[in-house]
């Protein structure tokens, strides 16, 4: 039982903002994808089901089943997605019951079925008494929820989130963090995409670092954060506010998705960048400790202390 | 029940049901707002009027007759020269000198030339314009709507294929077709109401797609998407309703455009002699201007206020639908 994505390539005209991109998420587990704005996370996640406007190359399979085949017999039944801009994901013509009542009712699901399967849903992220108020009278944290709610009601057993915690104070978000680990432990399998390290370290899992439409790094969440095996995570750990000391902004600017640089897509970036790190392709991914990386200053062959 | 009617049936019971379809808090809000609005409330009630002098026109007036002996009656507290009407068929008074022929309570607003009775004209004209109106806005509401939406969401080939049929349209001349059918068959206004409203929902339509752009690129569109929902059902439930501001308002412009047409061209006298419209009625009273001036007038003021209540009501419409005002 796993979600598995091999070499997932999106094409939007000129410009490639996922540039083949493989991870495997197992039945109940968690997996974050970090980046900045612009890493090809968004793209990822709705590249997944479908749901972008690009070519996709590579495969998506559910359980052995191809889901780029026919992406429409996943969307709502086995995959759940919730968009960053939960408000406005929300139909403003209909109340939040009808909302979340509509990918059932699409499915044949009769009226006062999908009502009362609304409501049960709607009790189960923490909003029950939302169900009669159309969106525009929702809060952020509210309308955060009944969207969940709407991506569970097909019962899937993937959730994909696009920044669940956007645009949420920080004890709301929390408080949608803990109702998705909540989710999770009763089954749910979490496909987190955000640029919020705090979302990562509350839901914890396996997390995998996307910069420039490539996996920087891929690694549970514990390792990530104590041992960071590719600068870029190192520089996106410093970078993330937090604790007493100001933040470390990155220097430069993130690649363009139709114009990436020659070798490794960090090394404008990268504080060690060497001539090596300049050619070629996108190092492969090599085992760092707990997870992988791909590095060509960190990686096999390389001795740092030899260089500096 | 001529296909007219059953039309115009037709097009009532589906003008309901969009109305149905509003939630109690919609229709609340809407009318809160549309009755902030005097002069569409008054056009409201005009409509009203007209619509149910159409609707059970029938049965409150007899048809318009050609009566010969009862010509060029006047109207009551409009007394003429009793040399106007061949006879008068109230009481005459004599007055300076002048003999003076009062009209009857039994042709409140006189009769034409031809004698027939101008209230019974009137009401039948309002079936007429009411069958009109209803008829092409369902016509283009309809398909304006259909084409509209399914343009956007389609996009592509679909979209490009579509409109460029809109272009055509926008260029056909209706008019001319119009002419020429009429001389091929009976001019009836069957044929006039299902000709303009074929030939006449391009700009509803373009204006539709241009709203449904914007909508299908919303979140929510992409969120039934992910759910699974299915095109048409995307179409139906998340495009359609939130575009249907843009219909009313669009509409609601072509309306009295329409019941206008109508009454030129049966002015003109391009439209069946058996119908009995506004616009026929103030041409048989064009010759009769300098001696019977209410001929022409009775008619004519009632195409006027029907025409200015579309319009009142239109524009109050417009008002109460507009999504910018939130907090009303």
């Amino acid at each position: 039982m796993s979600l598995s994505v091999r070499d997932l390539r999106v094409t939007i005209g000129d410009a490639r903002p996922v540039d083949g991109v493989s991870f495997d998420l197992d039945a109940g587990g968690t997996l974050c994808v970090v980046g900045e704005s612009g890493a090809g996370k968004t793209t990822l996640c709705e590249a997944l089901v479908g749901l972008t406007d690009g070519e996709v190359d590579g495969s998506v399979t559910l359980d052995g089943e191809d889901v780029l085949e026919t992406p429409q017999t996943f969307r709502g039944t086995r995959i759940g997605f919730v968009f960053q801009d939960a408000a406005g994901s929300l139909n403003p013509v209909m109340t939040a019951r009808a909302n979340v009542a509509e990918g059932l009712r699409a499915r044949g699901v009769g009226r006062r079925d999908a009502r009362e399967r609304a409501d049960d849903l709607l009790a189960r992220v923490g909003a029950p008494e939302v169900g009669g108020a159309h969106p525009n009278e929702l809060s952020g944290g509210e309308a955060r929820r009944v969207a969940l709610a709407a991506a569970l009601a097909g019962d899937p057993d993937y959730l994909v989130l696009d920044e669940p915690t956007a645009g949420l104070d920080a004890p709301t978000g929390r408080a949608v963090l803990s109702l998705l680990a909540d989710l999770r432990d009763a089954g749910l399998a979490l496909l987190v995409v955000t640029h919020d390290l705090g979302t990562v370290a509350a839901l914890g899992g396996d997390a995998l670092v996307l910069y420039g439409g490539k996996t920087m790094e891929r690694a549970p969440v514990e390792a990530l954060f104590d041992d960071p095996a590719h600068p870029y995570t190192r520089a996106l750990l410093d970078a993330a506010p937090g604790g007493y000391e100001l933040p470390t902004p990155i220097p430069g600017e993130p690649p363009s998705p139709s114009n990436p640089p020659a070798g490794c897509r960090f090394h404008p970036r990268c504080p060690h960048a060497t001539d090596d790190c300049r050619m070629g392709e996108q190092p492969p991914l090599y085992d760092a400790g707990e997870g992988e990386a791909s590095c060509v200053y960190y990686g096999p062959g390389y001795d740092p202390e030899e260089l500096e | 029940m001529t296909p007219l009617d059953w039309l115009s049936l037709l097009a009532l019971l589906g003008i309901g049901g969009v109305l149905s379809r509003l939630s109690p808090r919609e229709s609340r809000t809407y009318w809160r707002r549309f009755r902030r609005d005097r002069a569409a409330l008054v056009g409201a009630a005009v409509l009203a009027l007209v619509g149910a002098l159409g609707l059970l026109g029938p049965l409150l007036a007899p048809d318009p007759r050609v009566v010969p002996g009862q010509a060029l009656q006047p109207p009551l507290f409009f007394p003429v020269e009793a040399s106007v009407p061949l006879r008068c068929l109230g009481e005459t008074t004599v007055s300076g000198g002048t003999r003076l022929c009062h009209g009857t309570l039994a042709h409140p607003l006189g009769t034409t030339g031809s004698g027939a009775d101008l209230l019974a004209l009137v009401v039948a004209g309002a079936r007429v314009s009411l069958q009109v109106a209803l008829v092409t806005t369902a016509i283009v509401a309809t398909l304006g709507t259909l084409v509209g939406t399914t343009a956007a969401y389609a996009g592509g080939a679909v979209d490009e294929l579509l409109m460029r049929y809109v272009d055509l349209q926008a260029t056909f001349p209706s008019f001319f077709l119009f002419v020429l059918l009429s001389y091929l068959f009976e001019p009836s206004l069957f044929l006039l109401v299902c000709l303009f409203g074929l030939l006449g929902w391009e700009n509803t339509a373009r204006l539709v797609r241009a709203e449904a752009l914007q909508r299908v690129s919303e979140p929510y569109v992409r969120a039934a998407e992910a759910a699974g929902a299915g095109r048409g059902w995307v179409l139906r439930r998340h495009v359609l309703p939130n575009v249907s501001n843009s219909v009313v308002v669009t509409v609601t412009l072509l309306v009295p455009a329409f019941v206008l047409l109508e009454a030129s061209l049966s002015f003109l006298g391009l439209t069946a002699p058996s119908v009995p419209s506004w616009g026929r009625t103030v041409a048989a009273g064009r010759g009769d201007l300098t001696t019977a001036p209410w001929v022409a007038t009775v008619p004519g003021v009632a195409l006027f206020c029907t025409v200015l209540a579309l319009n009142f009501v239109g524009d109050g419409l417009r008002d109460a639908l507009d999504p910018r005002e939130v907090n009303a």
